[in-house]
């Protein structure tokens, strides 16, 4: 029976062709835009955890003289003796200090400003495990090195009017170095126009003898980091005799940064739910006009048997498909979208390891929504269908 | 041969509309319908034809006294009741043929069968059976667009017979018609009174097709009152 129901409901919507088709794009509007934002902000919150899963949970990051976490070029606020202090904590493994400026550097009679940064070349596999750098070509600075840098992946590209290579001179700060390596493309300019070199080098040519920008503090197996950083900084504060350093775990900085993904999320979510919405008003008033012209027909049908029931079941079957195909082509759409985003994103930041999984809690969910939206929209039409006497339905024209 | 009643109607009256714009459509009919009659109603428009035989197909309630079918008193049935009765036990045919324009005639001879919730192959099966009877076995597969009056109200006719109904009722089942195709129309409800045995009601204008019938059950109902 319901079987038959359904062809009666398909052979009206195959009538209306153009008119369903709107209908269904007013879902498919509505259900894309939720997949797609939903999926797009899925992966966003992946590669952001991916990226500080590489980066490790056992780290703590201090910059001194700083306002905020990420190093700021030029900064010194740590000195020798701060480092000794970290240091003196049995919690703390290893120590690994930083230089972050941006300096003169010139390449074949041309002069750029960008970021250079250094280490202790000991520290030197610890510090690059937990970052996106990767060497493509040439090498990293071996243990003790001197007058080698490596080299981010824009100045072997166009970063120069000449491009630099390996084994090219290059100037910093007026001393000459040479190319030992290049690493890999990450995505963002700072990164990929930067140079590395190995800590004495820098306290030779630019940065000031006995002072860092930052450090690193790799804390030991089984050390309970978030309570570890309290106890260190409230130390930290006494010991410097001011509260001019930020000090950050990885887990705290990737917590906050999680909560907002998740307020943008539901921010986008509502806003295609309002899509949605006025597709549901679509499908609303698509079966109202579909009521009032079929209101003879409703009159035939009630005239050779029809109940109320089996009106309001072909009027909910027509919503309902309404709903359903709007459903399903709108994933389909959203996940193109999402892709399509994806490959967009690669594009521009190719180091970012964007994941976009096509989530079956988003699809089910997604498709859920829209069936129920389009049953919703048609519960007051189909009974008003339903509800109508068959004599004064036969009169109408 | 003993007479069964088949539709009683005791002190039936209907209102339209209340207070001083009400219309009393039909007042105070009293009339028994016996199984395999052919009953014939005529009337000036406006008297309340109409207003009747939609009571005695049960696609109304009556405002007063009681309507029953084969013994039942049908303002006792709810709404999914009646559309039962009216589904099994009445075959409607309508002037203006009321067939649904967007489907084909075997389709539109079919749809009461869906509502009796039969199989796919026996509606085929049985409403292909009805449309040869009715002489459209060619015309099938065609949409009432595409077919002449005549043919219509075959299709029309075809449906009303679909669940086998023990009633016909056909308001003005020729006023849309010719005069030849008209009479070939009444011809057909002959038939289906004589060879099948149904009860067939009908309203017409039409003299001469009244005289065709030889009806011994004529009506005449004036100003809602039969007379
Ligand atoms: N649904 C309705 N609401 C209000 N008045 C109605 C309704 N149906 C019929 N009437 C009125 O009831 C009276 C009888 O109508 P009915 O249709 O039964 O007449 P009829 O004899 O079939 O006329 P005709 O020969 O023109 O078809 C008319 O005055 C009509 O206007
Ligand atoms: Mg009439």
């Amino acid at each position: 029976m319901l079987r038959d129901y359904f062809l009666v409901a398909f052979n009206n919507l195959r009538r209306r062709k153009l008119r369903s088709w709107l209908t269904v794009i007013g879902i498919i509007i509505g259900i894309s835009a939720i997949v797609s934002l939903t999926l797009v902000a899925q992966g966003t919150e992946n590669a952001v955890n991916a990226a500080f899963e590489e980066f490790g949970t056992d780290v703590i990051l201090v910059q001194g003289g700083a306002t905020f976490s990420r190093p700021t070029p030029g900064e010194y606020g740590l000195e020798n003796k701060d480092i000794r202090f970290f240091e003196s904590f049995g919690e703390v493994d290893i120590v690994i200090p930083y230089v972050y400026d941006t300096q003169e550097v010139e390449y074949k009679d041309e002069k750029k400003y960008p970021i250079v940064y250094a280490i202790d070349t000991e520290l030197w596999g610890e510090f690059l495990g937990r970052t996106n750098f990767e060497v493509e070509k040439g090498r990293n600075l071996q243990k003790g090195e001197t007058g080698a840098i490596v080299i981010g992946w824009k100045l072997n590209q166009d970063y120069f009017e000449k491009k630099v290579d390996l084994k090219s001179r290059i100037k910093v700060s007026g001393k000459t170095f040479k190319v030992v390596g290049i690493y890999e493309r990450v995505g963002n300019d700072a990164d990929d126009t930067s140079i590395a070199m190995a800590i004495e080098d820098a306290r030779k040519v630019f940065a000031p003898p006995g002072k860092v920008t930052g450090a690193q503090m790799i804390v030991k197996d089984g050390v309970n980091i978030e309570e570890f950083v309290k106890e260190l900084e409230e130390e930290y504060e006494d010991y410097r005799g001011d509260k001019n350093f930020i000090m950050s775990t990885s887990t705290a900085i990737l917590e906050q940064i999680n909560n907002i993904l998740g307020i943008i999320q539901y921010v986008i979510v509502g806003i295609a739910s309002i899509a949605l919405l006025v597709g549901a008003v679509g499908i609303a008033n698509t079966m109202y006009m579909s009521v009032m012209e079929r209101t003879k027909e409703i009159g035939i049908m009630k005239s050779i048997g029809a109940t109320n029931r089996a009106i309001l079941t072909i009027f909910l079957i027509e919503s309902a498909f309404f709903g359903i195909v709007g459903g399903i082509i709108g994933c389909i759409v959203g996940i193109i979208m999402a892709i399509g985003a994806k490959l967009a994103i690669e594009f521009f930041s190719p180091g970012l390891p964007f994941l976009i999984l096509i989530d079956p809690k988003v699809i089910g969910g997604a498709l859920l929504f829209s069936a129920v939206a389009g049953i919703i929209s048609g519960i007051l039409p189909a009974r008003s269908a339903s509800k109508m006497n068959p004599v004064d339905a036969l009169r109408h024209e | 041969m003993t007479k069964t009643p088949v539709i009683q109607l005791e002190n039936v009256s209907k209102i339209y509309g209340r207070g001083r714009a009400a219309i009393h459509a039909n007042k105070n009919i009293n009339l028994t319908i016996n199984k395999n009659e052919f009953v014939v109603i005529i009337g000036p428009s406006g008297s309340g034809k109409s207003t009747l035989l939609n009571l005695i197909g049960s696609l109304d309630y009556p405002s007063k006294g009681t309507i029953k079918l084969d013994g039942q008193n049908i303002a006792q049935l709810d709404e999914s009741e009646l559309a039962q009765i009216r589904g099994q036990k009445i075959g409607f045919v309508f002037q203006s043929f009321h067939l649904i324009q967007s489907m084909t005639a075997l389709e539109n001879v079919m749809l009461p069968l869906t509502f009796q919730n039969m199989s796919a192959g026996e509606k085929q099966k049985r409403a292909i059976n009805i449309l040869t009877k009715v002489g459209l076995k060619s015309r099938m597969t065609h949409l009432p667009g595409e077919l002449s009056g005549g043919e219509n109200q075959r299709v029309a006719i075809a449906r009303a017979l679909a669940n086998n109904p023990e009633v016909i009722i056909a308001d003005e089942p020729t006023g849309n018609l010719d005069q030849s195709t008209g009479k070939k129309i009444m011809d057909l409800l002959l038939n289906i009174y004589k060879k099948e045995g149904k009860t067939v009601i009908i309203v017409t204008h039409d003299r001469d097709l009244v005289n065709i019938t030889k009806s011994e059950k004529v009506y005449k109902i004036v100003d809602g009152e039969l007379v």
